[in-house]
């Protein structure tokens, strides 16, 4: 039984219904998942789950940020849990995971590919942190709740994080963005 | 702190070469929500026929009017400490209740959630256990009004699944506390801490999750088993160094949550399964077991009144049925609030509560003063 780890948030606008809320926001979790997991097959399945969760508990839900956080929280926790499932040589990118080495790469997906081969260097809650602010644009202190970390925390993870990404993908080293 | 704009180029560019069937995949969601629902519909109302919780649901409806509070008798009264759900965030607040008046104060605020909460046994301080994902673990304690906040613990994250720190009673003469925290991957020790931040001194191996000291110091409580793996939840007793082990519950049930009775006579914690749980009331040597709850859902958290005469309860008896029912289903934001019965079982009373905050669900009582 797991305490306090839920949907309570301030606000009171209602929320759009089910369906347009997961039409508008489905593509981006499970890519976000994806993304955390380097496995664009488990990412989706991981999002479909937190959208099944959301579901259940959309009378509860009080705005449409309100849904996105608890979505994002329970994909990239859900993301994290199947990293633990699958070992440290998973965990630390040491074997790339399924459908993500450059055996499979197809020309489209070579951004694809070059992207998970980065992330695998990352820690997960690295990963995570990154994916969170520089794809799905969330503020650190947002981030920080979805998480359940502290706020420094996260951004020690992001300036890491992003370190270890721009190096990987040939990006040039700037100044982080405050 | 805001995105990286380069970074964020190379996400889209990767993203565009992810496909996603939205419209298949929301087919999926609306169909497996749908078989879950139900199943879990026939699940709840066999555990309710099986035990005749529908009557018991009716029977409270007439004794509390629908939910409302209820006259008291020799009401009880004091300073109700307990943990309830953050309305900002997530995790637990550590928030203190007159429960003469039903009025409800914030005690703490912070980083991290709230585990354990504790008054010291001349109700001059209070001592809190939070614990953080990715931040680790720690004891504080404060004088009552809030003042002179000393860390007294802190453990580092072990990188492990759940707090790392679950439990922490006062000695009787206020100078050390009794901590379950976790020493290995498996385990939780029970360890002995000075409460003005000296020395710490683990006393038990094995996996202990709820620790409470015994009202004239020469007993701790505690439920877990001794040792790492492969053991069943039960209630122990043993000296304050740890020796002297005494098994007083013996069945595959979960008991959790122990607290001794001011006079040190009887001791009282909650037993069952994770979504049915009942609260017992048992001699110190573990003979005349009584149940002094018995219905399907959570009754859980008892703790005794300062003079012995009412337990506190954390309980979803008071609330609608389809409340009740998602608490049985495993909702992460489980509902309860707080009643209290005189410890014979009878006389149940509540829900305490004030007015409540719209978001605030999760209310769980730790520790009562005059």
């Amino acid at each position: 039984m797991e305490l306090g780890a839920g949907l309570d948030e301030v606000a009171v606008e209602r929320p759009t219904d089910f369906d347009p809320f997961f039409l508008d926001h489905f593509a981006k979790v499970a890519r976000a998942a994806a993304f955390v997991t380097r496995d664009v097959g488990v990412g989706q399945e991981l999002a479909q789950e937190a959208f099944i969760r959301l579901l259940q508990r959309w009378g509860d839900v009080r705005s449409d940020d309100h849904a996105r956080n608890f979505v994002f929280k329970v994909a990239i926790n859900l993301a994290r849990s199947h990293l633990r499932k699958h070992g440290r040589v998973l965990l630390y990118g040491l074997e790339g995971p399924e459908g993500a080495g450059p055996s499979t790469a197809e020309s489209a997906a070579e951004d694809r590919v070059e992207m998970f081969e980065a992330l695998g260097a990352l820690s997960p809650r690295q990963r995570a942190c990154v994916v969170l602010v520089d794809y799905v644009d969330m503020a650190p202190e947002q981030v920080a709740r979805v998480l359940g970390m502290a706020t420094p925390t996260v951004r020690v993870h992001l300036m890491r994080g992003r370190a270890t990404l721009r190096e990987r993908l040939g990006v040039p080293v700037q100044e982080d963005p405050t | 702190m805001n995105a990286d704009t380069t970074l964020r180029d190379r996400f889209e560019r990767a993203a565009r070469t992810i496909e996603v069937d939205t419209v298949q995949r929301l087919e999926a969601v609306r169909g497996a929500s749908e078989r879950r629902e139900r199943s879990r519909r026939i699940q709840a109302l066999v555990v309710a026929a099986a035990i005749g919780a529908l009557a018991l649901a009716g029977a409270w409806q007439l004794r509390s009017g629908g939910g409302s509070a209820v006259p008291l008798g020799s009401a009880p009264s004091g300073r109700l400490v307990y943990l309830g759900s953050d309305p900002s965030g997530y995790g637990l607040l550590v928030l203190e209740m007159d429960v003469g008046t039903g009025t409800i104060s914030t005690v703490t605020q912070g980083r991290g959630s709230a585990v354990a909460a504790a008054w010291s046994p001349d109700g001059s301080r209070l001592a809190t256990a939070y614990a953080v994902d990715d931040g680790g673990s720690w004891v504080t304690v404060r004088n009552a009004d809030g003042g002179d906040p000393q860390t007294v613990f802190e453990q580092e994250d072990s990188g492990l699944i759940g707090p790392d720190l679950l439990d922490l009673s006062w000695s009787p003469d206020g100078t050390r506390l009794a901590l379950a925290e976790r020493a290995a991957a498996h385990g939780r020790t029970i360890v002995i801490v000075d409460a003005s931040g000296g020395g710490t001194q683990s006393v038990l191996d094995g996996h202990w999750e709820s620790v409470s000291w015994s009202p004239d110091g020469t007993r701790l409580v505690a439920v877990g088993f001794p040792q790492l793996e492969g053991g069943r939840f039960d209630v122990y007793t043993m000296d304050p160094d740890g020796s002297d082990l005494a098994r007083l519950t013996d069945d595959e049930a979960v008991e959790r949550n122990p607290s001794w009775s001011p006079d040190g006579s009887r001791i009282v914690f909650d037993s069952g399964g994770d979504f049915d749980r009942d609260i017992y009331v048992m001699d110190a040597d573990g003979s005349d077991l009584q149940a002094i709850t018995d219905r399907a859902g959570l009754d859980l958290f008892p703790v005794w009144s300062p003079d012995g005469a009412w337990i506190a309860f954390a309980s979803d008896r008071a609330l609608s049925p389809a409340e009740q029912e998602r608490n049985r289903s495993g909702e992460i934001r489980f509902r309860t609030r707080i009643h209290v019965m005189r410890p014979d079982g009878s006389d149940v009373g509540g829900p305490l509560s004030g007015p409540l905050g719209a978001f605030e669900t999760t209310m769980l009582p730790v520790a009562w003063a005059e």
